[in-house]
């Protein structure tokens, strides 16, 4: 049987809502412009097609995150399986850090690019913890999100932090 | 920096405004969503179509193959072509993926399913997918093999031995293609996603080998003022050249088996039973009168008259359309009968035998009658002498029956063309940074590069490019890109006593002086 049509207004309004939230996790698992765009489309995507199944609205912010987030951990990998022997290669995502890395003094433009990079160095489920922390979801959430276990959550986002925290004083090391 | 700093750059970042807006996106996914289950059947009927053209091909054959043992072949074949794409669905449709909204360790699970169905598929490509075909490919083959002719026997063994062996080598090469999918691409992607399972499911860190990570890029600053590599591009024109001549080499291959397996040279009647062992002087009047109304008929075009002439078995076995096939081509092949000599000797098991000069060569006709002067069986030799053969041969070869085939031939020589440009990782750049693949969206760093193979197929040469964990990029490098440019490129930018470099004189136009 074919799901009922999804609500536009619903869609569009749950879109807008979380755009830059979406943006965000899109930019944390796709390194140039058109794998975030590419990415940001099958968001939206899967977001579309499972609208119509959602019926807490309550827990819409929980939900869209599963969809982001299963749908950007299901993208790497696909691209990975694909690409992974070469590597993703942009002349204006080059040029920028080259020209970011050129500048004496640091700016947020470099911390933010150094936390990009630092989080791009993490595996897919740390990744996931770490983007979902940054947006400030409470372990239950999380947990909700990925179906771990809240303490299993606890000890792989402290896990991934500390990482985090490693690779981002490595880049500032001269 | 604390907890609270990195959550305020995180969320107060600056952030580029995709491309597509939600409300282009919503007018796009109405139509993408009411269009997925379709998307989805799709692709059932791409095998549905595959599937039909195999049996439409060998449905094909079934009806002309004459030999009942290649018939078995042609169906063995359309039997493989229906399982294999109902296998192909099947498999599709047990494993969907998980529904979005699906927690992380819910879909990972639904795609690690997916994975190992895959590669269970993949690994067992012997069984379901090649060796049916395989043997329905032989078995049809070898079941036209013309028994009752050693002349003919002498020339299709070592033919279709060799068409064995090509058969064995698509196979081969098929079954080699899928192992390495498996081993390369699909048994790490199962490990690693086994890893992320067992990762969220217990807590443990996923170990670094299996973590799916896109590497950033780690620039050299010396290298970023030649960062635009130099391109090289292959027009569809170029690639045409090499492919069309290539596949329409396949219809040269092809074509000597209809050619020497023709059946139309003779009818393969059954011995006769009233069959006439030796032409007496007294009867050959009545052997003349029946030659002669054969050949006055044929020569009118009325082939439904000759098969007046046949005694009721004949008649049976050859019914009027069958005839009129068989006496078309021989129409078609020698022409008019100018005149006939005979009866000349003995011919086949013994029956008298006539001497019919065509318009376009010489054929003995050899006749049986029984009492009743109906014809019970005819026979037409093909030329005894090697140039009479050879000149049959090659009016067979290029008759329009088997330039029919041609085109559909150039068709696939373009069509291979296409898939080469479209699909294969050809090197589109090279600058101080690397090799850029897929016009240029890729990149393999030279540092990277530990080891350089050569692999030739044909005329397209292949660089098999090997990273130090073994993992390897095949970059085509045909022949056509083997100009000056390219290895001037390579002397600039590849790094000094890169592998790669042992290849350059590949990419030479002219040997060096």
């Amino acid at each position: 049987m074919n799901p009922p049509p999804t609500d536009e207004h619903q869609f569009l309004q749950l879109v807008d809502g979380n755009r830059n939230k979406i943006l965000r996790v899109c930019r944390a698992y796709a390194w140039n412009s058109a794998d975030q765009d590419d990415l940001y489309q099958e968001i939206l995507f899967q977001i579309w097609r499972g609208l119509p199944a959602l019926k807490e609205k309550q827990f819409a912010n929980t939900w869209l995150y599963r969809v982001a987030i299963n749908t950007a951990i299901s993208f790497v990998r696909k691209r990975a399986s694909r690409l992974d022997r070469v590597v993703h290669f942009e002349h204006a995502d080059l040029t920028r850090t080259i020209e970011s890395r050129q500048t004496a003094e640091e700016n947020p433009e470099d911390r933010i690019a150094d936390l990009y990079t630092a989080i791009y160095k993490l595996d897919s489920l740390e990744k996931a913890l770490v983007t979902m922390f940054l947006e400030s979801l409470s372990y239950e959430q999380m947990a909700e999100v990925t179906g771990m276990n809240v303490s299993h959550v606890g000890v792989m986002l402290h896990r991934a932090k500390k990482k985090l925290s490693g690779l981002m004083k490595e880049q500032a090391s001269p | 920096m604390n907890d609270d700093e990195l959550k305020q750059i995180w969320q107060q970042q600056p952030l580029r405004t995709p491309d597509a807006s939600p409300q282009q996106l919503v007018a796009a996914m109405q139509k993408h969503a009411s269009q997925f289950r379709h998307i989805i059947e799709a692709r059932d009927i791409r095998e549905l179509v595959a599937c039909a053209v195999v049996v439409v091909i060998f449905g094909i054959f079934f009806f002309n193959h004459g030999s009942q043992v290649s018939r078995l072949g042609d169906l063995i074949v359309i039997g493989s072509a229906i399982f294999i794409a109902w296998k192909l669905i099947a498999t599709r449709r047990e494993h969907r993926p998980a529904p979005p909204g699906a927690t992380t360790i819910e879909s990972l699970r639904v795609e690690l399913e997916s994975v190992r169905a895959q590669s269970r598929l993949l690994g067992s490509v012997l069984w379901w997918y090649l060796l049916p075909g395989f043997i329905g490919l032989v078995i049809s083959t070898w079941g036209g093999l013309p028994v009752n002719d050693p002349g003919a026997m002498r020339v299709m063994i070592p033919t279709y031995i060799v068409m064995t062996l090509v058969f064995i080598a698509v196979d081969w090469f098929v079954y080699r293609l899928n192992q390495r999918a498996v081993a390369t691409q699909l048994r790490p992607l199962e490990e690693q996603l086994e890893a992320m399972l067992r990762s969220a499911e217990t807590g443990e860190p996923v170990a670094e080998k299996h973590a799916a990570k896109l590497r950033p890029i780690v620039l050299s600053m010396k290298a970023s003022d030649k960062i635009k590599p130099v391109e090289f591009s292959v027009a569809f024109w170029q690639l045409a050249i090499f492919g069309v001549p290539g596949i329409v080499g396949f219809w040269f291959f092809w074509i000597p088996g209809p050619t020497f397996d023709d059946n139309a040279g003779k009818t393969n009647e059954p011995r006769p039973p009233a069959m006439v062992q030796a032409v007496f002087t007294g009867e050959t009047n009545r052997y003349s009168a029946v030659a002669m109304k054969v050949v006055e008929r044929f020569n009118a075009g009325d082939y439904a008259a000759v098969q007046k002439l046949y005694n009721s078995n004949m008649a049976k076995t050859f019914p009027p359309e069958k005839t009129a096939t068989f006496y078309g081509w021989l129409a078609t092949e020698f022409g008019r009968v100018e005149k006939f000599n005979g009866p000349t000797g003995k011919g086949y098991f013994g029956q008298s035998e006539f001497q019919l000069h065509f318009e376009h060569g010489e054929l003995p006709m050899s006749l049986a009658l029984d009492a009743d002067d109906d014809i019970s069986g005819i026979y037409f030799k093909t030329p005894s002498s090697a140039s009479a053969k050879f000149k049959l041969a090659v009016r067979h070869f290029f008759s329009w029956r088997h330039l029919a085939w041609l085109p559909f031939f150039v068709l696939g020589g373009l069509l291979y063309s296409w898939l080469m440009q479209n699909t294969v990782k050809r090197a589109v750049g090279i600058s101080a940074l690397g090799i850029h693949l897929r016009k240029g969206h890729t990149l393999i760093l030279w540092g990277e590069i530990t080891e350089v193979r050569l692999f030739k197929l044909l005329h397209i040469r292949n660089l098999e490019l090997v990273k130090e964990s073994g993992e390897q990029t095949r970059m085509h490098w045909t022949p056509l890109e083997r100009h000056s440019e390219v290895a001037a490129a390579v002397e600039k930018f590849a790094p000094v006593n890169h592998p790669i470099r042992k290849y350059l004189s590949l990419l030479r136009r002219t040997p060096p002086k």
